[in-house]
């Protein structure tokens, strides 16, 4: 016996380590991503490069205008996504069968690992091409979402799944339908946890370059925002930063393409920020 | 309306199985137009279950298999005809721990006809304070009825949760051991509460205290390993 609860105690700190070892590596790394970012960019941040579009040579000018776009392309992502996350997570959740969700959920998955270089080439194919929109900001935006559905549906479906079960028994033995269910429990009971399963999803949406690449973005000569659909590419800053930094062995490039970068990662931080309470939120709610 | 020959509820050979587990079998009983029915037995025999069967809430358990009739007020609940939403709102349904949703007390009664879509053209104070009168509630939480219900005691809890399912107006009320999360003193409400509705409407309640049952019903039945024991009948209580 005393062996046995030797051995689990040395497992138990093998474990322990393990895991303090792991958490320490992801933090180092995070750390130095950001160090070498602002490193690099801070020289290149200013309120100037903050407010003013870019201009002329690669490297000149600000931002402004890249992340007017990026914002727009997200926001448009978000109203794309939200319906139809939300419907497949309320599927899953109120109507499949188990085996039904499990297929579903096995779907979503595999969607989720679809390189995203190829919702590019499909979109370019689809939107581009077929439907002859040229560049168009939509096309992006549908692509986003396409990209973070999978993402924030699952995610959503495991906010309503936290909904304590009595709620829902509550609410059937009453005479509520499973619509009105939806309606009355299962999206007001879930609402900070889908807020922070859909910032999470834009937080990684506003980042990606690659669906974005041949469908959606350029990289000058357009306006602030779209005046429309067909041939309404718009700027947006990881584009911004990959095309800066083909440019990189002219320092001026180098240097706003780090500063871009910082900017990029305060947005998506901000989109990470803002879900931290609802977390916190969220998990009360899954404890009552 | 018809009644068959004055019972509410026929039930005749019911049986449940989870999987391949028999859980409830040939299960006969009829409960009449008011008064209490009591349902003892020991855990896990199948109490919860016969009442979930009843409103058709055991559709919602996927490996739930449901054998035999019930009909209510003459008409088979398990028929297609039957809306199973519309039943579960004619059969009222109170569970063994109280659930009240994170809103006021006021939203908490009004929670089922707001969600139903059944509050258009009816005087809502006037459905809370009815609601919370026959649950024998009002007197407790009428200077405030907008304060979160979540701050009532467990025993306050259960009778909004009463008062929630009174305000649908039930023909038939299903209680699962309302008293058995509750003090002494809250249990003794709830039991007032049930027995004044039992003047106008059937219940039938599972309750684990012979005591309990003695006191409110007019007739005893034992349920063990999902069969009904021999049928204690009529016990007159005054
Ligand atoms: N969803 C389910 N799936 C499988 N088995 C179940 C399910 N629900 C209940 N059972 C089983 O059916 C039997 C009867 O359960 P039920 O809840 O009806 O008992 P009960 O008489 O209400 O018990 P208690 O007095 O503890 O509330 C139990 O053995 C239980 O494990
Ligand atoms: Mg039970």
């Amino acid at each position: 016996m005393r062996e046995r609860g030797g051995w689990r105690r040395a497992r138990r700190v093998g474990f322990e380590a393990a895991c303090v070892g792991a958490g320490v590596v992801s933090a180092a790394l995070l750390f130095a991503i950001v160090a070498a970012t602002v490193w690099n960019g801070f020289d290149a941040l200013s309120l100037e490069f903050l407010t003013s579009p870019s201009a002329g040579r690669p490297g000149e000018g600000g931002v402004l205008h890249q992340i007017l776009g990026t914002i727009w392309m997200t926001a448009w992502a978000a109203l794309i996504v939200s319906p139809l996350a939300l419907a497949c997570a309320l599927v899953l959740e109120l109507l499949a069968d188990r085996k039904t969700a499990r297929l579903l959920r096995v779907l979503l998955n595999a969607l989720n690992a679809v390189p995203s270089i190829l919702f590019g080439i499909f979109g370019y194919y689809l939107f581009v091409r077929f439907f002859g929109w040229g560049k168009s900001w939509l096309a992006g935006s549908i692509l986003l979402a396409m990209m973070i559905a999978p993402t924030v549906t699952v995610s959503w479906a495991d906010a309503m799944r936290a909904i304590s079960a009595g709620y829902l028994e509550t609410a059937r033995g009453l005479g509520l339908s499973t619509g009105r269910v939806a309606l009355a429990v299962v999206i007001p009971q879930s609402v900070h946890g889908l807020w922070r399963g859909l910032l999470l999803g834009l937080a990684r949406a506003a980042g990606e370059t690659a669906p974005i690449l041949f469908t959606a973005v350029a990289l000058n000569g357009v306006d602030a925002l779209p005046r429309g659909i067909v041939d309404n590419p718009v700027l947006a800053l990881p584009y911004h930063i990959f095309a800066l930094s083909q440019d990189a062995y002219d320092p001026a490039a180098a240097a706003a393409a780090w500063g871009a970068a910082i900017v990029l990662f305060a947005l998506v931080l901000a989109f990470f920020a803002a879900s931290l309470p609802l977390r916190l939120r969220a998990h009360e709610e899954a404890r009552r | 309306m018809t009644a068959t020959n004055g019972a509410v509820l026929e039930i005749r050979g019911l049986g449940v199985t989870f999987g391949r587990r028999r859980v409830l079998d040939g299960i006969q009983l009829e409960l009449p137009e008011r008064g209490i029915t009591a349902i003892l037995g020991p855990s896990g025999s199948g109490k919860s279950t016969l009442l979930r069967a009843l409103n058709r809430l055991l559709d919602l358990t996927p490996d739930a298999r449901i054998e035999g009739s019930v009909r209510f007020r003459g008409v088979e609940v398990y028929s297609r005809e039957t809306d199973p939403d519309r039943l579960r709102q004619r059969i009222g349904m109170v569970f063994q721990r109280p659930v009240v949703f994170p809103a006021s007390i006021r939203a908490n009664v009004l929670f089922g006809l707001k969600h139903m879509g059944l509050l258009q053209g009816r005087d809502s104070d006037a459905v809370v304070r009815d609601a919370l009168t026959q649950a024998g509630l009002l007197a407790e939480v009428r200077d405030r009825l907008d304060e979160p219900a979540a701050r009532l005691s467990v025993g306050q809890q259960q009778r909004l949760a009463l008062a929630r399912t009174l305000a649908l107006e039930p023909e038939l009320l299903l209680a699962d051991e309302p008293t058995s999360a509750l003090d002494p003193e809250s249990a003794e409400a709830v039991e007032g509460t049930l027995r004044s509705i039992a003047e106008t409407r059937s219940i039938l309640l599972v309750t684990h205290s012979r005591e309990q049952a003695g006191r409110l019903a007019a007739r005893v039945l034992r349920l063990r390993d999902g069969r009904f024991e021999a049928d204690g009948r009529a016990r007159s209580t005054g």
